[in-house]
């Protein structure tokens, strides 16, 4: 009895364990800094912005998200003519109804530039 | 039977109030974060990379993370993982400018609800302006 216990228990856990998940931010290798200095030299073409909403029902995405953000700012400073994006900023606004539905709204924003 | 209405509607309008409660505290909405002040990437290029003229690559590719763990509603490890923290870390190690040929991954695994491990990393390349332009 006692193993048959054991045995549920098990089966229980194993179907509870989730798979390592893995996300990856960009799609392809970036260059990237937090330095301060990294920027210092950057010509200002103008601001880039970008958002976009990832929406959940429970932990299954119900609209997939269309574009990589970080993709939207470096094409936008490309049209610009710059070869990369400054001062990167963020803002998270999320809410969810029932632990059911989440509702993820991201705001990206930064200074397209040249540097040489 | 004239008598029984207003205890009827009186019923139907308390269901209507206990369900609208119930609605109201099972809609949570969190607050937002600001558009913070400081950046959290001074710098993102694709143009900019380890053959570019003013890129010095200074070391083999290395990696960063930052991880928080979660068990029921305790939090352990770092208590706000992000991945510029993990970038930050990976600079301040190499005494690098930037770092090329990044990537950043967000991984989780575990029990859902019960266990959680989240993990932020970065790996790449640590370089430098080879001309100093970025010191």
């Amino acid at each position: 009895m006692n193993r048959l216990a054991l045995l549920r228990g098990l089966l229980l856990t194993c179907s509870l364990t989730l798979a390592s998940c893995v996300t990856e931010v960009f799609s392809s290798p970036v260059t990237l800094s937090t330095k301060a200095s990294a920027a210092r030299h950057a010509e200002s073409l103008g601001a880039v912005s970008h958002s976009y909403t990832n929406s959940q029902i429970v932990v299954i995405p119900i609209i997939p998200n269309p574009r990589r953000p970080y993709d939207s700012l470096l094409e936008q400073a490309r049209q610009k003519g710059g070869n990369a994006v400054v001062d990167v900023q963020l803002r998270n606004d999320n809410w969810f109804y029932a632990l059911l539905f989440l509702f993820d709204t991201w705001e990206l924003a930064g200074t397209a530039a040249t540097i040489k | 039977m004239n008598y029984l209405f207003p205890q009827r509607a009186s019923q139907t309008c308390a269901r209507l109030g206990r369900a609208a409660l119930c609605g109201a505290l099972l809609f949570v909405a969190s607050c937002g974060t600001p558009m913070r002040g400081a950046p959290s990437l001074t710098l993102l290029s694709r143009d900019i990379n380890a053959s570019s003229p003013s890129v010095e690559v200074v070391g083999e590719r290395d990696a960063a993370s930052e991880r928080t763990m979660n068990l029921l509603l305790f939090f352990f490890g770092q208590s706000v993982p992000t991945h510029e923290g993990a970038v930050s870390r990976f600079l301040e190690k190499h005494d690098a400018d930037m770092i090329v040929d990044a990537q950043l991954t967000t991984s989780s695994y575990g029990i859902p609800l019960l266990f959680m491990v989240t993990k932020f990393e970065v790996t790449g390349r640590p370089a430098r302006f080879a001309n100093g332009g970025g010191q």
